[in-house]
């Protein structure tokens, strides 16, 4: 489903190069649940960003469901995180001055869908995650639990095929950390999403299908 | 999601509090300026009564005959030649001076070359206010006469509160009727209804008032009367009408009307050449009459044009000040929100999303700086009209008005979003997600 052919990246300033990737091959298969794990600053978020199109690597090719990615021009690519990817990222990343329900149909405004319809499959999201009580809240009436679970709950309104989760679990204590693993492990289970998760925690990297680590941009497991 | 970035504005104005009120302080402000000057310059310029015929209007003030005196002035300098000095002597023709009268234009002279222009469908005119004092109720009444010629209301279509106008019986006739402005009819009689049929004494006559006219919005020379007297009733007659104190009005096509003026006066035959042998005309347009008060230059197009690029680039400066204060705060705003343009991007937005998004906030956020500066505006304009501040200048609300200002208010907010709306719009994901911290 997703392959990285020989993928490099090098940020450059005019007097540093900096590798934050070399030469990683790696393919991930449909329904997979991934995760990467390694020491701060070894390129797991890079990569993870990549793989969801937030950034463009150097060199190298990647190829998701066939389709070979750096073709695309900057309207493609935010039609396919659109409509393909859903993120969840470690600070939540929850716009403040949107309700919890606008928050969760922010993926599908940019699909044009009448407003009926998103508000309907945000709730459905929102239920999924346990918190349709909470759908008129703002985020500052969260917690950082359910903070995540309204992230995941947008990351999913829009039923896409790959999840890519930055240290989901990373702001959050143990027992709000297994929950939201738990919801995690569910959509992968019932819907065949697959995942790919970076993480610091060996545990939660346990749960996973496949665990691949990543020391100083280079792949070694 | 018009809707959705509706209501996505007003939270971040209401969480915003500080930002949102130097934001609308700013706004309103100056959007109350500029509504201000676009009722200034509706009330003076706007194609309404009296000057519903303004694109049409073609002003000839001030005509007087001249007689310029020319001179040999000898400038003499030293050179040498074949090694001796010599007196070098040239000599410049310049204007030794000029004599010009008002007086001596006759009557004849006016309608023969200047009434009978074929490009005017109509020509008239009106002798610029004579001053009379009155007194009611032990109260002083300044009044200004003006008698006027044939057609005059029909070039300049005064609005008829009550009575009706003067025509041509009352010229004929030389009755003392005359029609007054309300502004007068409210000094005099504290009203404007039931005005007609009363009288008035001056110049040691008595008149009576046949109708009131609204007063006109504009101040200058074409309207400085209050009371309309047929022309007959010029104290020294009709025939010997002050034509260099009057002022000529013509309606039909301008340029072509202000060419043939111009061709006519080379025309005149001068009975006394000696004396006089040139006649001063300055045909010009509404505007450009207004604009050659300024005294910028003689030639009425070049003072309008004049007058045109100060106004513009003092309005250009005054709202450029804002603007760039404005543009400033806001790429501040926007950049406070980097993070929320990462995640917007990272669920499918394209860089036109987030830039027609800032755009709308930014625009409804002028709307309503619009709405405070057009309510502030309007009791400005309440206390400039009714408290007769700035020479009793009466500023106009209307359609227009209203149209020019909502206008001014979209231009206002365009300008200042689309700047920080196209930076942010441009912004790296990464980059965004890394900033400050949703």
């Amino acid at each position: 489903m997703i392959q990285l052919q020989n993928l490099n990246k090098v940020y450059r300033t005019s007097t540093i190069e900096t590798t934050a990737l070399n030469d990683i091959n790696l393919s991930i298969d449909k329904g997979e649940f991934l995760s990467i794990m390694g020491p701060s600053g070894c390129g797991k978020s890079t990569l993870l960003n990549i793989m969801g199109l937030l950034d463009e690597p150097s060199s190298g090719k990647l190829v998701i469901n066939g389709q070979q990615i750096s073709d695309y021009n900057s309207k493609a690519m935010a039609k396919y995180r659109n409509q393909h990817l859903g993120f969840i990222f470690q600070s939540f990343h929850l716009i403040p001055d949107l309700s919890v329900i606008d928050n969760v149909e922010l993926p599908l405004i940019y699909r044009k869908m009448s407003a009926s319809q998103r508000k309907s499959l945000a709730k459905t999201a929102l239920e999924s995650v346990g918190l349709s009580n909470r759908v008129d809240h703002y985020p500052n009436q969260l917690s950082g639990g359910q903070k995540q679970r309204v992230a995941i709950a947008r990351a999913i309104v829009g039923e896409p095929s790959i999840i890519l989760a930055d240290e989901p679990t990373g702001n959050l204590d143990s027992v709000m950390g297994n929950e939201v693993m738990e919801i995690l492990l569910r959509l992968n289970t019932e819907k065949q999403t697959t995942i790919v998760m970076v993480t610091h925690d060996e545990n939660m990297a346990n749960m996973t299908h496949r665990l691949v680590r990543l020391y100083d941009g280079s792949q070694v497991q | 999601m018009i809707l959705n970035y509706f209501k996505l504005a007003l939270r971040v104005m209401l969480r915003r509090k500080f930002f949102t009120f130097i934001s609308l302080f700013g706004i309103s402000f100056t959007l109350m300026v500029l509504m201000l000057i676009v009722s200034y310059l509706n009330s003076q310029f706007a194609a309404t009564q009296p000057l519903s015929n303004v694109k049409e209007l073609v002003i000839v003030p001030n005509i007087k005959l001249r007689k310029e005196y020319f001179d040999s002035i000898p400038k003499y300098d030293t050179t040498i030649v074949n090694g001796l000095t010599k007196i070098d002597t040239t000599y410049d023709v310049k204007s030794a001076g000029q004599s010009n009268s008002i007086s001596d234009l006759s009557r004849r002279v006016i309608e023969d070359y200047l009434f009978k222009l074929s490009s005017t469908k109509l020509v008239s005119f009106a002798s610029r206010g004579n001053n009379f004092d009155l007194y009611r109720n032990n109260q002083k009444v300044s009044i200004s006469v003006s008698y006027i010629g044939p057609n005059y209301f029909d070039i300049l279509d005064y609005k008829i509160l009550e009575g009706r106008l003067l025509d041509e019986n009352d010229n004929k006739q030389s009755k003392h009727n005359i029609v007054i402005t309300s502004k007068l009819a409210i000094k005099l009689f504290g009203k404007t209804e039931n005005v007609v049929g009363q009288s008035i004494d001056f110049d040691n006559q008595d008149f009576k008032i046949v109708g009131v006219v609204e007063t006109p919005k504009p101040k200058n020379r074409l309207f400085n009367q209050n009371v309309f007297a047929s022309e007959s009733l010029y104290e020294e007659g009709a025939d010997n009408f002050y034509f260099g104190n009057c002022i000529l009005i013509a309606k039909g096509p301008v340029d072509l009307i202000k060419k043939d003026v111009l061709f006519a006066a080379t025309k005149i035959p001068f009975q006394d050449p000696e004396k006089y042998n040139e006649l001063i005309v300055n045909p010009m347009t509404y505007k450009e009459m207004f604009a050659s008060d300024f005294d910028f230059s003689e030639d009425p197009t070049k003072a309008y044009n004049i007058l045109k690029y100060i106004l513009i680039g003092i309005l250009a400066f005054f709202i450029l000040l804002p603007l760039l204060n404005l543009v400033n705060l806001n790429v501040s705003r926007i950049m406070d929100r980097s993070s929320e343009i990462g995640v917007r991007k990272a669920f499918g937005a394209t860089d036109n999303h987030i830039l027609y998004q800032y755009i709308f906030e930014n625009v409804i956020q002028t709307l309503l700086g619009g709405a405070i500066g057009l309510i502030m505006a309007l009791m400005a304009i309440y206390y400039i009209n009714t408290s007769g501040l700035l020479n009793e200048m009466e500023l106009s609300v209307s359609p227009t008005f209203f149209f020019y200002s909502l206008l001014a208010t979209l231009f206002f907010g365009l300008l200042s979003g689309v700047m920080p709306a196209y930076i942010i719009s441009k912004s790296h994901i990464v980059t965004s997600l890394k900033s400050k911290q949703l």
